[in-house]
């Protein structure tokens, strides 16, 4: 109709699975320096984290960084999966993923590492072709 | 949970996100049903994980309101209830999702035309930017009676000319189909 409906219309929008990809694409390990992963894979939310360890394995992702070191720990205790993060400054995010989705994994990674949540560009009109 | 999505609007949607928060939720749960982001930094370290928090109102139950129908008073949300609209909106001016809203569908989309409304009629200034479209007439402010009235066209009749009278094409066309006639 008109663009001001265009725009009203597309903040009324709710894609997660939007986010998930852009936050995915924002992904950057400039500034970390390891990254250990510690999962349970009986426990019944680990999906949230292994999605996250798939995205920073990518190709793409390990070039930002061929430095970072990605450890894994495999456990048998039944107990909610977690990651520790250390930065280049020595500080250290501990994150707890249970109850977390993919999504809210890696926003709050990005945040803590001093990215955009959702990229540069962030959620944006698709281009008409 | 639901305050990540939405950590640029901080306090102003809180009771709507609530309200977010109580459509999503399927199970009852006495220990609380909703997540919220838990962050704290102790020597070095951000601990960063997902607490329970119980909302004393409970689940969203099948028969309930949304928060504009509910009202005891009819009341028919218009253009002019900028404070009202600003509740629902965003930083930059748009409308956030039903998701978000917990409105019904009807009433979400009353709010987003009201929104528009509240734009074309100038009571929002230039408080989300002033790029709404403008061009030519709309430079003006305009009013309406309700929200769907923007959509009602109605010929504008003008004395002394007949332009408006429907006219059929009769050129090249028999006048009535029958022959006979």
């Amino acid at each position: 109709m008109s663009q001001l409906w265009t725009k009203i219309r597309y903040g009324v929008r709710w894609n997660p699975a939007e986010r998930l990809a852009l936050a995915t694409r924002a992904l950057n390990l400039q500034k970390v320096k390891s990254i250990d992963i510690s999962i349970d894979p009986l426990h019944h939310d680990n999906l949230s984290i292994r999605t996250f360890w798939h995205s920073i394995m990518a190709p793409k992702v390990r070039l930002t960084n061929p430095n970072v070191r990605v450890k894994t720990e495999i456990r048998n205790d039944r107990r909610a999966p977690f990651f520790v993060t250390t930065l280049d400054d020595g500080h250290k995010l501990h994150i707890s993923t249970e109850n977390m989705t993919a999504m809210d994994v890696i926003m709050n990674f990005n945040r803590l590492t001093g990215q955009p949540e959702l990229g540069k560009a962030g959620t944006r009109p698709r281009t008409k072709i | 949970m639901l305050r990540l999505y939405t950590s640029n609007c901080a306090n102003r949607i809180k009771t709507v996100i609530e309200t977010a928060s109580r459509l999503q939720s399927t199970t009852t749960t006495s220990a609380g049903h909703k997540f919220q982001r838990k962050e704290d930094t102790k020597d070095g370290t951000t601990y960063v994980s997902m607490e329970r928090v119980s909302d004393s109102r409970g689940p969203r139950k099948e028969d309930e309101l949304c928060s504009l129908c509910t009202c005891n008073v009819p009341v028919q949300l218009s253009y002019k209830d900028v404070l009202i609209l600003e509740q629902f909106m965003r930083e930059d001016g748009t409308v956030l999702p039903r998701q978000l809203t917990g409105l019904c569908k009807k009433q979400q989309l009353r709010l987003e035309r009201c929104v528009m409304q509240a734009f074309w009629s100038g009571l929002f200034g230039d408080k989300y930017g002033s790029e709404a479209d403008r061009a030519g007439y709309k430079r003006f402010n305009r009013y309406w009676k309700n929200d769907m009235s923007m959509y009602q066209l109605e010929t504008k009749e003008r004395h002394g000319t007949w332009f408006y009278i429907k006219r059929y094409p009769t050129k090249n066309q028999p006048l009535f189909k029958n022959p006979l006639n």
